[in-house]
C-alpha cells in the first residue's frame, strides 16, 4: 500500500518544496508584523490586523481568486513583474509557494505575536538605558527572548503549507510535477473512479506528513526553551 | 549636577507634575508609595514622555515640550538601576555587566575599569555564573554593575535595596554611598525609607500626590511645619561630620572631635575600630533618642550631655519638634506636647543635651 508512484513521489517532493519556500518567505515579514503588533501603538493598527488575518477566515478559494486577478498574466502585479523581471507566479510551485504563505502568514503572525508579548519590556527598557538603540535592542533581547515562539510559528506555516489546497489549486492550477502538492494529488486522485486505494495511501501519507512536522515544531520549540533556560 | 525639572505627566487617572531645580550632586526622593517617584524616574531617563515642560541636564535640554525636543533613552547617558534587578536571562553575569559597555566612546572616557567595579562591588566570584542561580542581593549588585559600566553622566536608583532582607540591605547600601564618593558619578534615589536616604545624602526631594512638596536639607525641611509634616511616620536623624579623635578598646569608646569647640567637649560612641584617627566621618543620632534635661546630669550612664538653648519649636499634628542650637550646630530632638509644658520649654531656655554612645551610628 505504501508504494508510492513516482508521479506520487514528485506530489510529495513539490509538498516540502513549496512548505519550505513558504517557511523561508513568511519568516521576515512575520517576524516583523508581529513585532509591530506587539510592541508599538499606531493608527490603522486595527485595520493592519484586520487585513493581515484575513486569510484565516476568507475563503482559501477567495483568496486564490484574488491572487488570479492581481498576479494573473493580465493582472497589474503579474504583468508587471513579467514585464520587468520576466517572472511568472501563475501555475507555477512559486505561485504555489505565494498563495500558501498568504494562508500561512496569520498563524506565523500571531504566534510571534505571542512570543514578543511574552518578552518583559522592563528587560528592553534596560537595555535602552544602557545604550541600546531600538534596532540593537531588538536583536540582542527581543528576538533571542522570543527566538523558541518565532520558530514556532515558522514551522506552524509550514505545517499549514502542507495542507493547503483551495489557494494553490485556484491561483497555481493542479498540473502534475509543477504545483500538484499531496492535497491537490489526493483531490485528482478522488476525480478518478477506482482510484480511491490511492487516495487513501495518499491521504495517509498526507496525515504522518503533517504530524511529524507539528511534532518537529513542537521538539524544536522546546529544545530551545531548554537551551534559553539552561543558559540563562 | 545641575539639574532643571519642569514636567506634567498625565497617567490614567494619575497626574506628575513635578518642578524642581537641584545643584548638588546627590539627592533622595522622598515620599509614600504611589506619589510618582519611579513615574519622575521614567521621565528623567527618557522611558516615559511627559506632556508638558522640560527637562534639563547640566544645560543640555532633555526634554522640551514646546519645542517637540525629546532625546530618546538610549542618548540620554543616564543610568537606571530599577526596582527589579532586570538582568537579562539569556546572558551570563560577566555579558549581563559587558551590556552596559556597548558603547565604545563612553566606555573610553571612562575613567574606571571593568576590574574596578567588580571589585568595588565584591562580585568576582560570580562572573561566570548563570544569572538565574544569583540570590537577591547578588543580582541588585550586577545590575549595579552593569549600569555603573555603561558610564553614565547620571545615575538613578529606584528602591535598589526594596525587597532584600534586612541583612542584605546593610550588604547593599554601603555599596551605594561608596559608588558616588568614589566613581563621583552624581546620583539620585528613590527610597520611602528616609533613613536609607540619609545614609547616601541629607538632601532630600519630598514627593506627594505627584508634586514635589519640598527640596531642602533634611535639617531645614524639619524646620518648616509644612515640610515636617510631609515626613511623618519618618525616623528622623541629626546628621553629623566628625573628626575621630581615639579609639579606647578598654572603655569600649571611641571619641570624636566637634568642631570649632574646646577639647574637653567630645562625643563618645561605641568603640568603632574601623576609621583611623584623624578621618572624618558621619554619623547619625535619632531625634527620638535625645533627650533634655535642665540641669547636667552626673550620676548617669549617658556619656554624652552637652549645653545648648532651644532655637524654636516646631508642632505638627503628632508631632513636635525642639531645635537646639549648640556648639556644633544646629540639633532636632522629638519631643511630646508633655514634655514641652513639664519643663517650660521655650525659645530662648538653656537646657543640657544628652544622648547615650549607643544612640549613634555611623552613616
Amino acid at each position: 500500500m505504501f508504494n508510492l508512484s513516482p508521479t506520487e513521489w514528485s506530489a510529495v517532493w513539490l509538498s516540502l518544496k513549496v512548505a519550505t519556500g513558504v517557511a523561508l518567505v513568511t519568516a521576515i515579514p512575520a517576524v516583523l508584523l508581529g513585532w509591530l503588533l506587539a510592541r508599538r501603538e499606531f493608527r490603522g493598527k486595527v485595520a493592519l490586523e484586520s487585513i493581515i488575518h484575513a486569510p484565516l477566515v476568507v475563503p482559501p478559494v477567495a483568496t486564490g481568486y484574488l491572487l488570479l486577478i492581481l498576479f494573473g498574466r493580465t493582472g497589474y502585479m503579474g504583468r508587471w513583474l513579467e514585464e520587468w523581471f520576466g517572472w511568472r507566479l501563475i501555475f507555477t510551485w512559486q505561485g504555489a509557494v505565494l498563495a500558501s504563505a498568504i494562508v500561512a502568514l496569520p498563524l506565523a503572525v500571531r504566534s510571534v505575536r505571542l512570543a514578543v508579548s511574552l518578552v518583559d519590556r522592563g528587560l528592553e527598557e534596560a537595555a535602552q538605558t544602557l545604550g541600546y538603540h531600538p534596532a540593537r535592542v531588538f536583536f540582542k533581547i527581543t528576538l533571542p527572548l522570543a527566538g523558541p515562539g518565532i520558530l514556532g510559528g515558522i514551522l506552524l506555516a509550514f505545517s499549514r503549507s502542507l495542507g493547503e489546497f483551495g489557494a494553490t489549486i485556484t491561483f497555481a492550477g493542479n498540473i502534475e510535477g509543477a504545483t500538484q502538492t499531496l492535497p491537490l494529488a489526493i483531490h485528482a486522485a478522488l476525480q478518478i473512479p477506482g482510484e480511491e486505494t490511492a487516495a487513501m495511501r495518499l491521504v495517509v501519507f498526507s496525515i504522518g506528513l503533517c504530524f511529524l512536522s507539528l511534532i518537529t515544531s513542537e521538539w524544536l520549540t522546546r529544545k530551545a526553551k531548554r537551551k534559553l533556560e539552561a543558559r540563562g | 549636577m545641575n539639574l532643571d525639572v519642569d514636567i506634567s505627566l498625565k497617567q490614567g487617572r494619575f497626574l506628575l507634575a513635578a518642578e524642581f531645580r537641584c545643584t548638588d550632586s546627590a539627592f533622595g526622593i522622598f515620599g509614600p508609595s504611589g506619589c510618582g517617584k519611579t513615574t519622575l524616574f521614567r521621565a528623567l531617563a527618557g522611558l516615559a514622555r511627559p506632556d508638558g515642560g522640560h527637562i534639563i541636564l547640566n544645560g543640555e535640554p532633555l526634554f522640551d515640550a514646546d519645542r517637540h525636543l525629546f532625546v530618546p533613552p538610549h542618548k540620554r547617558e543616564i543610568g537606571l538601576v530599577f526596582q527589579e534587578a532586570r538582568l537579562f536571562p539569556h546572558w551570563s553575569v560577566e555579558q549581563n555587566l559587558r551590556a552596559g559597555e556597548c558603547l565604545k566612546h563612553r566606555v573610553a572616557s571612562r575613567p574606571y575599569g571593568f576590574d574596578d567595579i567588580v571589585d568595588l562591588l565584591n562580585i568576582q566570584h560570580l562572573i561566570g555564573r548563570s544569572v538565574e542561580l544569583l540570590s537577591g542581593g547578588e543580582k541588585a549588585r550586577i545590575a549595579m554593575g552593569r549600569t555603573l559600566l555603561a558610564h553614565p553622566r547620571l545615575l538613578l536608583m529606584d528602591e535598589p535595596v526594596a525587597g532584600l532582607d534586612v541583612s542584605l540591605k546593610r550588604q547593599i547600601l554601603p555599596f551605594l554611598a561608596k559608588v558616588h564618593e568614589a566613581l563621583k558619578i552624581p546620583a539620585i534615589l528613590i527610597s520611602h525609607n528616609l533613613d536609607q536616604i540619609l545614609q547616601f545624602t541629607d538632601r532630600i526631594l519630598l514627593m506627594r500626590n505627584g508634586s514635589v512638596v519640598g527640596n531642602n536639607r533634611l535639617d531645614q525641611l524639619v524646620q518648616d511645619p509644612e515640610t515636617l509634616q510631609e515626613l511623618k511616620g519618618a525616623e528622623l536623624t541629626n546628621l553629623l561630620k566628625l573628626r575621630v579623635r581615639n579609639h579606647d578598646k578598654a572603655r569600649g569608646t571611641t571619641t570624636l572631635d566637634l568642631p570649632d569647640a574646646p577639647a574637653e567637649l567630645a562625643i563618645e560612641m561605641e568603640w568603632c575600630p574601623d576609621f583611623p584617627p584623624g578621618q572624618h566621618i558621619h554619623i547619625g543620632v535619632a531625634a527620638n533618642h535625645i533627650a533634655l534635661a535642665t540641669t547636667k546630669i552626673e550620676a548617669i550612664s549617658i556619656r554624652n550631655q552637652f549645653p545648648g538653648r532651644v532655637k524654636k519649636i516646631i508642632h505638627t499634628p503628632g508631632r513636635s519638634i525642639c531645635l537646639l542650637d549648640t556648639s556644633f550646630g544646629t540639633l532636632f530632638a522629638e519631643i511630646t506636647p508633655g514634655t514641652e509644658q513639664d519643663m517650660k520649654l521655650k525659645a530662648g531656655a538653656g537646657v543640657w543635651i544628652l544622648f547615650k554612645s549607643h544612640s549613634i551610628h555611623s552613616m
